[in-house]
Parts: structure tokens; C-alpha cells; sequence
């Protein structure tokens, strides 16, 4: 049973492909550095249906805000038209979207600069 | 240059400007209608409610009220399932209220739980919905019903406020 064991020392790839490698190609970044790093942030607009009040919970939930800041947005969002609830990394600036539409509010993500 | 106290107007003009910081120290108040169940005359509930909210702040208070330092009034016409979710947020208790009054000068009003309570009392609904309004502008001023006293004080006052707004012309 031994005997049909085919081994080999030659690493099988050596044959797989051609014997000489292009020089690899890079390709230019579309993103300079300085784009990636802008933050994201989160935009709250006015809407005629929901409550000061509730916006003012809604904040403090979502944001964990205490009230005095919470009001302070609640009052930018409603005098202004909107406010810019937070910024940072893209990622948990597109949660905490997700999470004020759950609440109903208008909220939508935009990057900063 | 005028320092304090030592510059004098001449009266009339002292009386115009007086007149103009009363009225630009008014807060604007206005009904909007959230709500498609019962049709509502809005016109007419605007129309009391300023006359409402000037004869609310005709009665002086010891401290500045929420009615006092607030510069518009929102009373907001809602459904009894929108007035029943507000009060589960905001009281934590279940099933619809009359009516909702919040600091930031909102004062909501589920008009079904109004139509319902017009029938049980014998009332329009356009008084009931106009008692309510006065209702949440008293709370605004600094009236309380939690207990029976100051709660009877609170009816006498709303009262006192319907005569006065649905007379005055």
C-alpha cells in the first residue's frame, strides 16, 4: 500500500504557474489620506410632527446626552432647521442614524468639511 | 450718554415702547391639527387660544413661568393612538389621555379621547377641546393638580379663563 504513495520534495506550485512574475501594478488610491480620515457626522433635521419633548428624549437615549445638551440640539434642530448631533467614525455614525429613524426622527449622515 | 436711571423719555414715547415690549414679550401660539379622525375648526381654536393665553398671563404668578419665558405655544390636535404612545413615553401608563402639556410649550390634545368625553359630560366638542387648551396653559403658568386643593384651584381658574376668552371679542 506504501509502494502507491506518490511523494514529492517539489513544492507543486513551482509548476503551477509561469516562470517569471510580472512586476506587480499598483494601483493610484482613489482616497488621499486625508479623506479617510474626515469624520461623519450626524445631521438632524426639523420635521413638524414629533414633540420637542420626545426629540429631547430621543437624544438623551440615543446619545446618552444629558438634558441641558440634549434641549440645546433639540432647540438648534428646531430654530435652524438642523443640527449636528455628533461626528466621528463612519461606522457608528451610520448605527446611530439607523437608531433615530427608528425613533422617527430625520436624521441622515454627512461628511464633514 | 444715559446712564441707568437717568435718562428720561418723553411720555409718549415711553408709552410706545412699553406697548412694543408687551407685545413683543407675547408668546405666538398655534393649533395644529395631527390628527384626520374628527374634523376640527382650527380657526376658531387658534383664534380662542390667544385670547386663552392672554388671559393666562393676566394672572401673575410669584415666580417666571414656562407660559412667561416661552416665546411660541404649540397645541398639537393628535389621534387617541399618538396621544396613548405619548403617554406611555412620557407617563409610562397605558391607553390614551385628554390631554398632555409639556415645558417646551407644546400642549397636546387627543381630539377622539375629547369627543368622547364631550358625549359623557353633555359638552360640544369645541368646548371641551377649548377647555383643554386652558387646561395646559394653566399648567404652563405654574398650576398643578396633583393634589385636591390645588386642584380645585386650577378649575376655578380655568373657569374663570373660558368666561373671560369666550367673552372677550
Amino acid at each position: 500500500m506504501d509502494k502507491d504513495v506518490a511523494i514529492t520534495t517539489f513544492p507543486i506550485w513551482k509548476n503551477a504557474g509561469p516562470s517569471t512574475i510580472d512586476k506587480p501594478t499598483i494601483e493610484k488610491e482613489t482616497r488621499s489620506k486625508e479623506d479617510l480620515d474626515l469624520p461623519w457626522q450626524v445631521v438632524v433635521h426639523n420635521d413638524p410632527v414629533n414633540l420637542m419633548s420626545y426629540v429631547t428624549m430621543v437624544f438623551q437615549r440615543v446619545f446618552g446626552y444629558p438634558r441641558e445638551k440634549a434641549e440645546r440640539h433639540m432647540l438648534e434642530v428646531h430654530h435652524n432647521g438642523r443640527s449636528i448631533l455628533w461626528s466621528g467614525m463612519r461606522e457608528r455614525a451610520e448605527l446611530y442614524v439607523q437608531q433615530l429613524h427608528g425613533y422617527l426622527l430625520l436624521a441622515t449622515l454627512e461628511k464633514a468639511g | 450718554m444715559c446712564g441707568r436711571g437717568s435718562c428720561q423719555l418723553p411720555l409718549q414715547l415711553a408709552n410706545s415702547m412699553r406697548s412694543n415690549l408687551e407685545s413683543a414679550a407675547l408668546p405666538q401660539i398655534a393649533v395644529r391639527n395631527l390628527q384626520r379622525t374628527v374634523p376640527v375648526s382650527i380657526a376658531d381654536l387658534e383664534q380662542f387660544a390667544a385670547k386663552a393665553l392672554r388671559a393666562c398671563l393676566r394672572l401673575r404668578q410669584r415666580k417666571p413661568t414656562d407660559l412667561t419665558r416661552l416665546s411660541e405655544i404649540f397645541v398639537l390636535l393628535v389621534s387617541d393612538r399618538r396621544m396613548a404612545l405619548l403617554h406611555r413615553q412620557f407617563l409610562n401608563q397605558t391607553g390614551p389621555t385628554d390631554v398632555l402639556t409639556f415645558q417646551h410649550g407644546e400642549i397636546a390634545i387627543s381630539v377622539e379621547t375629547a369627543r368622547r368625553h364631550a358625549r359623557t359630560f353633555g359638552n360640544s366638542l369645541a368646548r371641551e377641546l377649548r377647555l383643554y387648551i386652558v387646561h395646559g396653559l394653566l399648567h404652563l403658568h405654574g398650576f398643578d393638580d396633583r393634589n385636591s386643593i390645588d386642584a380645585r384651584k386650577m378649575e376655578r381658574m380655568q373657569k374663570r379663563i373660558l368666561t373671560a376668552a369666550n367673552a372677550r371679542r
